[in-house]
This record gives C-alpha cells, structure tokens and sequence, in this order.
C-alpha cells in the first residue's frame, strides 16, 4: 500500500446552471476524479485512499459560518476558489479561511485583465459595467496578492500574475468515460445530417470572436469552400456571430448549438478536420482543450502557434499567427486526409494519457506543494471590529512578504506617472518585465477595438522604459 | 428503511453522518434543515412532503373549529385566513394563534403519514416539539431528546416545576454528562437516560492552545494579558431573572477595566443576540480599547487568559476544556470551584479579574467530567449507536 497522506480539497466553483463551461474542466472533473480514486482504491495501488474533494458554489461559500459550509470545509487542507473574487465579502471569507490555517488558492483559466471588446465579459471585467467598488479586477488582483497560490491551465496566465502571486500549472484534463467509447465517424455524422461531407469542425464559447476575425481563418474558408464544394464548416457552440459572419455559401457551413458537456465529444468526433485559429493577447492565455479534443476524437487538426498548443507541437500542423498558411494547410489536409486520420486515430493513446485519472500525480503534486509553501499570514477575522484602536496599533499589511521581494525586483527603469495611471486605469501591469510592450505593440491593431488605448501605453512605455537606442 | 425524524440542530451532523443512508431515512421537521443535509450528502426529505391536500384542508377546519370552541362563538362562514385573522382581533385573541393551530394539525398529520420510528428533538419544550413528542408516545413512536445544550442551575432559577425546561415529555434522553443526567431525573422518573456525552462537545476533547495565532488574528500583543467576557443577550421571553443585567454588568466591567493598563479587552457577543452594535457604541464612549465581535467563539478563547462571562452558560465548559485557561462568571456554578464566580458589581469585577489574573489555572478535569461525561471525542458515534438500538 502506497505511503500516502491523505488530501482533502474544496473547489468553490464559478460557474451557474445556466452558463456552465470550464467549472466542468476546473472544478467538478478533478473532484470527481479524486472521489473515484478515493473510492478505487484497488485500481490505484490505494495511492488516493482517504481523499476527498467537495464542491461548493461560490455563493454558498460566501456563508462561511454556515453549519454545511463549516462542515464541508473546516476539515479541508486545501480550498480552491474559481474566477470569482469580484467582491471584497469573497476576500474576507478567503482570508477567514486562511485565518483558519487552510491553504487558498484561487484558479483562472482566462486572461480576465485582457478580455478583448468582443467578449461579451468585457464590460464586467474591464468596464466595471456593474458598478462594484472597488472594480472586480482590483478586487481580483487584491485577492491573488492575498491568497497561497494562482492555479492555471495556462502559463502565460501564470506568468502574467507571478509578481502577485505564486502559480501552479495544473491543465485541463479530461474524463476518459467520455472519450474512450465514441461512436464512428460516419455514425456521427449520419447522426448530424452530414453524411458525404467533409465536416472541418470548431466549437467554443462567446470569447472566440476574435480568434475567428484576426487569425487569417475566415479569408482561407471561403477559398476552401470555393474549392472543396463538398467541405461544410461545422460552427459549434454559442457565438452565432462566428457562424453567421463565416463568409462561405450556406452549403458550406452549418451550425450546431451547444450541447450538454457528456454529448461534446460526440459532436467532435464527426469532424474530419479540426480548427484552432488564436488571434491577439487574449487567445495567448487560453489552454490547450480544442487540440486535445481533437487528438481524443482522432481528428487530425490545425492549429496556430503559440502558447495554448506548445505542448501539442508534433501532433497536429501549427502554423504562425495571423497567417496566410491557412488555405494552403487546410488544401493540404483535405487533399491527404485518409492517411492524416489515419496518423491520428494511432496517435489517440497519446492524448489519453492527459485523461485525468491519469494524472492525479499531477494534481497531488500540484496540491501538496500549494499547502508546503501556504501560509497564515495574511489570516484575518471578517466581523470583527476594533474600538479606540486608531492610533494605537498599526494596520496589518495586507501584501505578503513575497510581493515586497518581487517589488524590489523592478528594473531602474521605471514607467512614468503617467504611464502607471494608464495601466492602473486598465489594470494592466508593467512592472512584470519588457516582453509585455513587445507583445502588446505586436497586436494586430486592426482586430483592436482599443486600439487608441494600446498606442498611447506603447509609446509611453517605448519613451520611458525602453532605453533610447 | 427505517424512517427518523430530526428537528433542526446543525450540531447533530457528525451523529447523522454515522448513520447508513440505506437503512435509515431521515425525515427534517424543517426545509432548511432538510437543505443543509443535502449540502453536506446526506439524503433527507422535509415532513412537510407528507402532506396530502386533505391534510391541509383538514389543518383549516381543524383550526376554526377550536377557534370556535376556545371562543365560544358562532361557528365562521369561511376559513380563510384573513377572515379568521379579523375575527380573531375583534374577539381579542393573537393574531398569531390561528396559524399555529394550523401549523400545529399539519405537524400531526405529517407525522402520522410519515411512520417514523423515532422522533429525535434537540428540545422538549417548543409547542410544536412538544406536541409532536406528546403524539409519538401516543403511537408508541419512542421518542429521543438529544438536548442542544446543558441547562446550568443559577440563583434566578425558580424552584423545581416552576420553569417551562422542568416538563419533560421525550420519553429517552442522550445526556451530556452526570449533571445533566441528575438534572433530568429530578424532573422526570420515568425518562430513560443514556449517558452518551453531546457531539457539540466532541471536538472539544484532547484540544491545544494556539494562543499566538489568535492573538495575531485579534490583532493582540501576545505577551500582554487577555481578558475575553462573554456577554449576552436579554432574554425578555423570560419571566425571571434581571432583564437589564446584560447592559449593566457590561457597564459596571467597562469602569473596572479603567484600572487594568496592560489588559487587553475582546467582548464576545452571542451570535444571535444582535447586539454588537451596541457593545461597540458603549465601549467607544470609553477611552477603553477593545475588539467586539459575535462569533468566532474558538479563536477568542483560544486567545484568552482569563475568560469571564456573563452568567452560567455552556461556553464556560468550552473554555474549560482549553489548557492553562482560568475561567470566571459573574454568577453560577456556585458548586464549582474550579470556576471563580466573581459578581457583577464593578468593585467585585475588578477584585476578581485581578485574582483571576494572578492565580494558576485550575485542573479541570473533574468539572468537565461532572458536565461533559466521557470527553472522548466519541460522543456522536454512541448516539449513533443509541439511535440504531432505539429503531430497532
């Protein structure tokens, strides 16, 4: 029997019923796959034996006396909080926790501070359309400052906050009972409607308007429809907008609606080909769910290079960003197709070692080191209230010891006045390194709605940090 | 399955964990507890999806009807609500007894309905608990009072049978420890008593001090004394007792503390005494510091030398159960001398706060014996064991 401590993890979950999307890959698959394991003992040399994970809605969470609440979490070793610390009440409760001696960790899987206008979350995050005080992404850069550690798929994300907060790379994996037994291809898509087609396939949420528009995609579809009368796309998911401006004949496109998360893998595997166009900052921080579905499903794929498919480099195609390769990689996929399906119905067992049954090791890893490095530092009591005290005893500091490190980090060249008020304004950081001007005056300003906005902090960053050549 | 029905007391949690959902379904006199089991996994239903139509029905002519009687009136054309509410206030009866009635018959219908084999309250005492237990006795549904708390004898305490508590109907009690066992024998001959200890009180056992992280979470010097004092609340439901002892003792112990320089001052207020405000208001007239809250009861005594409170209360066990503690009330446990019981006056506040101070915490094993029984943690696994044994 393995020597193994046992774990006990709390997810509070972001997402509703009604707009549930990567709670699924965040919150309740590794929950479901630490109870099984739990439970299995026999199946995992009884490494998991005594785990637990509990979810909690972040709302519940909020009702940190409450007896479930109490009973859920006062034996936990570790609380994961998903997305939403958008209210100082979520930081108070994080911190009671901490106060409490539990690790906190908080998980982002999106770019919140670089949500494009597109993205119908823009207004929330970046425009503080409702009105909280303070904004939700102060709030959300207090929170990680405050809490152990930043979980991510992502490690640009990771990247981008680790002079707040300490990150801990832990992917989107899957659930192997849905993706080991999927019907045929052809099954699916008689099933679809689109027997006799050649179906390139893409499915994503509302944030993907952009990855559309400025990746060179689009222009490449209409020639491939042109060309290939009998290619339809096949547009999934719940952003009508990508469908109804693919500039392709109604022949040669189709719409699937979103379905429930179990079914996703079904859909997936009727394409012939699938798609991952990235276009700007924000696609940068994505995970690497559409190549990996893709490999599951054995669908040979196509994706942009960059930071969300680096690891899958070698299994699909990856062609630069905002390229015009991708009319000739499509034309080339389409013309070999039998023997690219082929090469990735064989490469499927590759892709299903990120089944995250399989990588509870990953997450145990991940977990333990989260609650070796956790302290109570900034653990503080909400309702508690102290007279006369004014004066009299200093404030508690609320930055963690390791944000004083960082700070004094900062290279000479400071960002002017100026340039600070602009990014506080926007909540963008500069004080993380150079490549970040680089990367933001190598936008493409054409897809930008905030183009303005981006020029005015390029060259007041370019004057004052940049040394003059 | 075995039906159990549970009245809402969150501090049962750890004994309904203990219990196989397979073999027992529990069955919550109220929705939100039902909810709160179902937050925590443990399948429940509401008594309330007993009831049929008729009963409801049956609940409206029930209610009017002794309406009547008890008034002596007219029978009334329609029972509605409104035209029972206006009635009931032109004869000069509560506006509120007519929906309690209601309550009251549904309370027996559902219970009929739902076969239960134990009825289980965390009190006797409430009409609807105690009519639903006088019921079950009835039915030979045994009936089983896990006490939410220890009731602690104090000088305002009437004689034997004066006092609401001293009506004993559940027909077996799980009792915290030998006082509580003695207490309800003197009301109760008849009463089975199982001395199984409480589960709120579980957690209390084997426990150590961490008093410097406390302290660092109350903002305390750690190397300067604490005082946390228990206040209260005015229970003016009460007949007896000072109904303005919770405002003047706080008073009387914010002068005295005048005296006390290096002594560092947390109140606790009851959670639901909704009096926090208030405690802060009285304290900021003072030049005296302090922190106020009303919860976080386990970090306040963790940060504490010297725990007073108001009155004879439970909290007192639990900072009795915490290591190298000295503990104080203004009055009660006057059999205890483990526990220093200083008064209320602000001479006897300042007198017995400084011999609080400078005397060694006492061992307190025999009184949390006397009160706590078997502090073994294994508190709620003997009542699971005692629930099993009464079902059977």
């Amino acid at each position: 029997m393995a020597d193994h401590k046992s774990l006990n993890i709390v997810i509070a979950y972001a997402d509703g019923d009604m707009e549930w999307n990567c709670s699924q890959f965040r919150a309740l698959d590794p929950a479901n796959a630490i109870n099984y394991a739990a439970e299995h003992g026999e199946l995992y040399h009884h490494a998991y034996d005594g785990w637990k994970a509990k979810l909690v809605h972040i709302s519940g969470f909020l009702d940190y006396l409450s007896p479930a609440i109490q009973d859920i979490i006062a034996p936990s070793d570790l609380i994961i909080v998903q997305r939403n610390v958008i209210t100082p009440g979520v930081i108070d409760v994080i911190r009671y926790w901490q106060g409490m001696n539990k690790a906190v960790a908080i998980d982002l899987d999106d770019d919140y501070p670089g949500l494009p206008w597109s993205n119908p979350a823009h207004g929330f995050w970046a425009q503080n359309t409702a009105k909280l005080d303070p904004p939700p992404l102060q709030i959300l850069e207090q929170g990680l400052r405050l809490t152990n550690a930043l979980i991510s798929p992502s490690r640009q994300i990771l990247r981008d906050w680790s002079h707040v907060c300490r990150g801990y790379h832990v992917p989107n994996f899957y659930r192997g009972d849905w993706w080991s037994t999927l019907p045929t291809r052809e099954e699916m898509k008689a099933k679809l409607n689109l027997t006799g087609r050649i179906v390139i396939g893409w499915g994503g949420s509302v944030s993907h308007y952009d990855s559309w528009w400025g990746s060179g995609l689009r222009e490449a579809a209409r020639a491939i429809a042109l060309a290939y009368p009998n290619v339809v796309f096949l547009v999934c998911g719940n952003d009508l907008r990508i469908y109804n401006q693919l500039d392709v004949p109604l022949h040669n496109k189709r719409y699937q609606p979103g379905v429930a998360p179990e079914n996703w893998p079904k859909i997936v595997k009727a394409f012939d080909i699938g798609v991952a166009p990235l276009s700007g900052t924000f696609d940068q921080r994505r995970s690497w769910i559409k190549t990996s579905e893709y490999g599951l499903a054995g669908v040979p794929w196509i994706a942009q290079e960059g930071e969300p498919y680096r690891e899958h480099a070698g299994l699909g195609l990856l062609i630069p960003p905002a390229s015009n390769l991708w009319e000739k990689s499509l034309r080339d996929t389409l013309d070999n197709l039998p023997e690219l399906q082929a090469q990735a119905q064989e490469r499927i067992p590759l892709y299903q070692q990120w089944f995250i049954g399989n990588q509870l090791s990953l997450l145990e890893q991940q977990y333990r080191s989260i609650i070796a490095n956790a302290s109570a530092d900034n653990g503080q009591l909400p309702q508690v209230y102290w007279v006369n005290w004014q004066g009299q005893k200093k404030e508690l500091v609320e930055t963690p010891d390791n944000t004083v490190a960082e700070c004094a980090a900062i290279p000479e060249n400071q960002p002017s006045p100026e340039l600070l008020a602009v990014a506080n304004q926007f909540h963008l950081d500069f004080l993380e390194s150079k490549t970040m001007a680089v990367e933001l005056a190598d936008v493409n300003l054409v897809q930008a709605a905030s183009y303005d906005l981006i020029q005015i902090m390029n060259q007041l960053y370019l004057s004052d940090v940049v040394p003059s050549q | 399955m075995k039906n159990i029905i549970v009245s809402t007391q969150p501090s049962w949690l750890p004994v309904l964990k203990q219990l196989d959902a397979k073999a027992y379904q529990l069955i919550a006199l109220q929705p939100q507890f039902t909810k709160l089991l179902h937050d925590i996994d443990l399948p429940a239903k509401s008594l309330g999806e007993y009831l049929t139509d008729t009963d409801r029905s049956q609940a409206l002519r029930d209610a009017s009807r002794l309406h009547v009687q008890l008034a002596s009136q007219p029978a009334m054309p329609m029972a509605h609500s409104t035209a029972v509410s206006d009635w009931l206030v032109n004869n000069g009866v509560a506006r509120y007894f007519y929906p309690r009635l209601i309550d009251l018959s549904l309370a027996l219908a559902a219970l009929q309905r739902a076969e239960a084999k134990l009825l289980i309250l965390h009190n006797d005492v409430e009409p609807i608990h105690r009519l639903l237990a006088l019921y079950a006795i009835q039915h030979g549904i045994p009936v089983l009072h896990i006490p939410h708390a220890i009731y602690l004898d104090s000088a305002e305490r009437g004689p034997l049978g004066s006092d609401i508590h001293d009506v004993v109907t559940a027909d077996y009690l799980a009792a915290a420890g030998p006082f509580q066992a003695q207490w309800y024998r003197a009301r109760s001959a008849t009463q089975k008593i199982y001395l199984t200890g409480l589960p709120q009180f579980d957690r209390l056992a084997g426990r150590t001090r961490k008093r410097d992280a406390a302290c660092k979470l109350l903002r305390l010097d750690p190397y300067k004394p604490v005082l946390v004092y228990m206040s209260s609340w005015s229970q003016n439901t009460n007949l007896l007792g000072c109904h303005s002892g919770v405002e003047e003792t706080y008073h009387n112990l914010l002068s005295a503390l005048h005296e006390f320089k290096e002594l560092q001052l947390v109140v606790k207020c009851h959670p639901r005494g909704n009096n926090v405000e208030w405690h802060m208001q009285e304290a900021a007239k003072t030049n005296l510091r302090c922190v106020v809250t009303a919860e976080h009861l386990d970090t306040t005594l963790m940060a504490a030398d010297v725990v007073l409170s108001y009155g004879p209360s439970n909290v007192v066990l639990e900072a009795a159960s915490i290591p190298n503690l000295r503990v104080a009330v203004t009055d009660g446990f006057d059999d205890d001398p483990e526990i220093l019981t200083i008064g209320s006056a602000t001479k006897e506040l300042m007198v017995g706060i400084a011999t609080a101070l400078t005397q060694p915490a006492p061992d307190m094993s025999r009184l949390l014996h006397k009160y706590l029984g078997q502090l073994d943690g294994q508190a709620a696994m003997r009542i699971a064991n005692l629930i099993r044994k009464l079902v059977e």
